[in-house]
């Protein structure tokens, strides 16, 4: 845009709008309906889109060939909230994708309290038209999400034309379901190995709690559904619904997943589900009746005003001001759950993943910011997830104070012996704060050149040279080094092994600013730190092709360095006389005694793998080793039994 | 009463399955031929050879010279268990009863949608097989291709056999209209079968029957499948079809972003192919029809013989975890090792704590090239021997072990005596 063209000159816009379908080509056709995402404003947008985070590569493999790239600057796309969606207009196509991530990313952004980046700031590509075939997947390897489109199934294509072309790009549902698996990738990485059977099940269940919460983005649609279920949520079809047109289109004969599906509030269906999807699908469920149940709870007050105090709503239509109210509540508490488990992200462990931990994580986050839970919306959603079977098995009751992760004694960052200097992290985090200035400049975490070689070799995490002078230390190294020492330092204290030939790695440090129920903003450190043991691997197998055996702790600490939660996935340590000498109520014995069990699960989890797995009679290769994102997890279609 | 026996033949077919037991009790004899089959491309003579050796041996057993068999098992549908019922030499052959599983049952409607699921699902992967692999010299073929190829071969194509065993379409035995056992049957009385002398029963013990456990056989629903776009009908048109008017195809490269051009290359989206997809798929299809076995015990007086034709994980767990079931299975003296030996086909919860020891066991095998690493596999070998059970495999050939009978590299054979 030029920008020259007005005196005084005017000020770039802070948001953009694009439009989308709603939420794909099927149901828009059926409802006349489109919706406007209201994005930030990229001024450095190029053709593609290619944005700061996204970046739309649209050539397309199968048939060698690139569709022309779409330039949202121009001011003739400007000028009516982007193209109007139209299946037959690839950069239609590419702007819906495009607008989905990035609202998609944003309200993460909002929710966990910190600007957010991808691994040494390297773009998600979203590739809209990739192959022919009924999936759509985020892939590690490639950082991309590849799209597929198909033929629509011939014999029972629900409400679309046997044999009609069927776009998985088109769809907002699977955009935002397989951006969000991107985002978790990117907060933690291990979860991309299936070390028991929740790992692959929590990506899923987040991944479509994040599409599904996504629905509430728009206050229309919401408003929409209030009005035609008299206030009833739990009666809407298309609120609480993911994917209808892939569903139908692949002769499901209905949406691919609903939020309340299944209505039974008991913990039968999750005890028995090993599929990722069926599994994590008993999660969502569960934060759903937790959803339904505080909406009822904020809108009996709404329903006494307007009945006179009878609460009992008359037959007919609702007053329009009365939908309006009713609906701001139902978006409010759409926020307010989702950000309840968004901001549990940091304090998930970084290997290992359980629901049990998941539920803890979310207790111990939430708790920090409210503590006196004065609309019990921690306490719906930890009963809620209780009657469906999700609970930690190692605490002694459901209390927040049983739930929440266990405190530190006495344990500081500023240790003299081995000090981590916090000060730069902060600086760079506060500057990151502001959306309209400039963000600190890019600190990555990273392994000093001259130390010895990594033992692992990570997937994708291999940062990009930062920019510093090569006269000075790089503060990404300086970094890892200092925290690798003080990890060392207390390693039985932290659930890690002090062994010094078994390095201690910095995954990640973040500052993030929540702000709690008094309105001030609390900030906080996460550190994750991961310690691969080769030693506890399959031998019988050749080095390459050997699943990893990983521990892993998250430390969470305030930004005075005072640690106030450890987070352990603690393995058996290789010198289990370390710690004999320890007194009785040193951390370190209860670090090794959920070692030893741990260890002893995920052996028993690899060899269930192993006979379940059709191919296994059949090669030498591990089956775990073939539980991928592709193959299972990033995989929608997976159907649920 | 002395003298009775019952005597089980492994014939060498190769890569597949060939059993003729024998009961000589209180004067009768009596004659069961479990499987007749071989992979394609694992065969240890040509399968016409084998089957003429079988029904030769038929011949000279009978005083008349007249081949005859009471029943014929065929455990399930695949080539290496029943290929060699699609020659015509069985036109020779008496069989008063044949046993199949009930997904064979083409009255059943359950059955019979499982089974067409499963015959459409393998000729469907056949043909995205052959996209895949056109224009390709088959030495060049990626080895997950030829893999999946070959399991999706071994599932389909058998329509001649399967027409031979149930008697259709002018394919049948010596004696046209013989009897045909659904099996297990839904009234569980006539899962308990008595058969030709005193206190001979054969206790079918699976396939499952039950709904749930049903769904485990039916590919198409099995986790992974619908990205390899495996239509309902079958035939899906697979012509290229036009996704955009050509006026929105960028034709002049200088026009492309140079940014979005070097990440098109960094993805390398030539490289997407889905074989290891259409493996694992392939792979799903032969699970499912492997656990469709029909799984036997034969009791003679006291002495169980244990036929699980190739059931894996999952149809085992039906039998393990039904008591009575289990019990039968703990004291077998002989044991047909399932499905050639491979990893999920014997459940180490049977060989470590269910099966007694010191019992027998036959393992049909042939070499296959691409398997020969992996089946059988060698921890269960292993464990068979820590258990001291007798293995008695069809490939070795001089094998100098007591109580067994060898015939060149035809056949090898055990003598079990019974009371």
């Amino acid at each position: 845009m030029n920008a020259e063209l007005n005196r005084p000159a005017i000020r770039l816009p802070d948001r953009r709008r694009l439009r989308t379908f709603a939420f794909d080509p099927m149901s828009t056709r059926l409802s006349g309906r489109f919706l406007a995402l209201d994005v930030p404003y990229e001024a450095e947008l190029r053709p593609g889109p290619d944005g700061s985070l996204v970046q739309v590569v649209d050539f397309d493999a199968g048939r060698n060939r690139w569709y022309e790239p779409l330039d949202l600057n121009d001011p003739a796309v400007l000028a009516q909230d982007g193209l109007r969606p139209a299946e037959g207009d690839p950069r239609t196509h590419q702007q819906i994708v495009y607008a989905v991530a990035t609202s998609v990313i944003e309200r993460f952004e909002r929710f966990v309290g910190r600007r957010f980046r991808w691994r040494a700031n390297q773009k998600l590509r979203l590739v809209p038209h990739a192959f022919e075939g009924r999936n759509a997947f985020f892939d590690p390897g490639r950082r991309a999400v590849l799209f597929g489109y198909y033929r629509a199934d011939r014999l029972d294509p629900g409400r679309n034309l046997p044999g009609q072309v069927v776009f998985t790009c088109l769809s907002t549902d699977i955009i935002a379901h397989e951006v969000t698996h991107a985002i978790l990738h990117r907060m933690r990485q291990y979860y991309s190995e299936p070390t028991n059977r929740d790992v692959f099940a929590w990506h899923e269940a987040f991944a479509d709690l994040v599409a599904l919460f996504q629905h509430f983005v728009h206050r229309d649609f919401v408003i929409d559904a209030v009005a035609t279920t008299s206030g009833d949520l739990s009666k809407t079809s298309g609120l609480l619904q993911l994917a209808s047109e892939f569903g139908e289109s692949t002769g499901r004969g209905a949406a691919l997943r609903s939020a309340i599906a299944d209505r039974n509030r008991t913990p039968d269906r999750f005890r028995a589900a090993t599929e990722p999807h069926e599994r994590g699908a008993c999660f969502v469920s569960a934060v759903f009746d937790a959803y339904l149940d505080s909406y009822q709870a904020s809108i009996v007050d709404l329903l006494r005003i307007a009945t006179g105090g009878s609460g009992v709503l008359p037959a007919g239509q609702l007053s329009p001001d009365l939908v309006k109210r009713i609906a701001d509540e139902a978006v409010r508490n759409a926020d307010r759950l989702l950000g309840m488990v968004v901001r549990a992200m940091d304090y998930l462990p970084v290997v290992d993943v359980r629901f049990g931990d998941v539920v803890r994580a979310i207790v111990t986050a939430d708790r920090a910011l409210y503590p006196d839970d004065a609309i019990n919306l921690r306490r719906n959603l930890v009963e809620a997830l209780r009657r469906r079977g999700i609970y930690p098995e190692e605490v002694a009751s459901l209390t927040d104070e049983a739930l929440a992760w266990p405190t530190a004694d006495d344990l500081d960052l500023n240790d003299p012996a081995a000090p981590v200097d916090l000060r730069n992290l902060i600086l760079l985090a506060t500057m990151d704060l502001d959306p309209g200035g400039k963000a600190g400049a890019l600190l990555v975490p990273q392994q000093p050149v001259a130390a010895p070689a990594p033992v692992a070799a990570a997937v994708g995490d291999t940062p990009a040279a930062d920019e510093s002078d090569a006269d000075e230390r790089d503060p990404g190294e300086v970094l890892y080094q200092t925290v690798s020492k003080w990890a060392r330092l207390h390693a039985l204290e932290i659930g890690l092994d002090p062994d010094p030939d078994l390095r201690i790695a910095l995954r990640g440090i973040h500052v993030a600013y929540r702000q709690a129920a008094d309105g001030q903003p609390r900030p906080e450190v996460a550190i994750q730190l991961t310690q691969r043991r080769p030693e506890l691997e399959d031998q019988q197998l050749p080095a390459a092709s050997r699943p990893r055996i990983r521990a892993g702790t998250v430390l969470i600490a305030g930004v005075d360095g005072r640690v106030e939660h450890i987070i352990a996935k603690p393995l058996p340590l290789r010198d289990d006389a370390a710690i004999d000498k320890l007194p009785p109520e040193h951390p370190a014995h209860e670090h090794q005694a959920a070692g030893v069990r741990r260890l002893k699960a995920l052996n028993q989890w690899a060899a269930d793998v192993e006979v379940m797995d059709a191919l296994s009679g059949w090669t030498a290769e591990p089956a775990m080793n073939r539980l991928t994102f592709a193959a299972i997890h990033g995989e929608i279609m997976t159907e649920s039994r | 009463m002395a003298g009775s026996t019952v005597t089980v033949r492994m014939y060498n077919m190769g890569f597949g399955d060939a059993f003729l037991v024998t009961v000589r009790r209180k004067g009768k004899v009596w004659r069961m031929l479990v499987d007749c089959g071989v992979h394609s491309q694992g065969q240890a003579r040509p399968i016409a050879e084998s089957v003429k050796a079988i029904i030769a041996d038929l011949a000279a057993a009978s005083p008349a010279g007249k081949p005859q068999l009471d029943v014929v098992v065929a455990t399930h549908h695949h080539a290496d268990h029943i290929s060699g019922f699609a020659l015509p030499d069985w036109e020779k052959v008496v069989v008063e009863e044949v046993w199949l599983p009930f997904v064979e049952d083409q009255s059943d409607a359950d059955a019979s949608a499982l089974r067409q699921a499963q015959t459409q699902t393998a000729q469907r992967l056949l043909g995205l097989i052959e996209q895949r692999t056109l224009g390709l010299d088959p030495g060049a073929w990626p080895a997950a291709v030829a893999a999946a190829r070959s399991f999706a071969l071994n599932s389909a194509g058998n329509a001649v056999a399967t027409d031979r065993l149930i008697g259709r379409n002018k394919t049948h035995f010596a004696n046209p209209g013989h009897h045909v056992r659904y099996l297990p049957s839904l009234n569980d009385a006539e899962n308990e079968i008595a058969v030709g002398p005193d206190q001979v029963i054969a206790h079918v013990l699976g396939p499952s029957r039950d709904p749930d456990e049903l769904k485990l056989m039916n590919p198409p629903a099995s986790a992974g499948w619908h990205q390899l776009d495996v239509d309902e009908t079958g035939d899906a048109d697979d012509s290229p079809y036009p996704l955009f008017n050509g006026t929105y195809e960028l034709r002049d490269r200088l026009r492309l972003p140079a940014v979005l051009e070097a990440a098109a290359d960094s993805l390398q989206l030539d490289q997407l192919g889905n074989d290891t997809g259409l493996l694992g798929a392939a792979s799903v299809l032969e699970h499912a029809v492997n656990n469709t076995s029909l799984f036997m015990v034969l009791d003679v007086a006291g002495t169980r013989l244990l036929f699980p034709g190739d059931a894996q994980y999952g149809a085992w767990q039906h039998v393990l975890k039904d008591p009575r079931k289990r019990a039968l299975l703990s004291d077998a003296a002989f044991y047909k090792i399932g499905h050639h030996g491979s990893h999920n086909a014997t459940p180490r919860e049977f060989v470590e704590e269910v099966w007694t020891e010191g019992a027998s066991a036959m393992l049909p095998w042939g070499i296959v090239e691409r398997w020969k690493d992996t089946i059988p596999q060698q921890q269960l070998l292993q464990s068979l021997h820590d258990h001291k059970h007798l293995v008695i495999r069809a490939d070795t050939p001089a094998d100098k072990q007591a109580g067994i009978t060898v015939q060149d590299d035809l056949w090898r054979e055990i003598v079990l005596k019974t009371k």
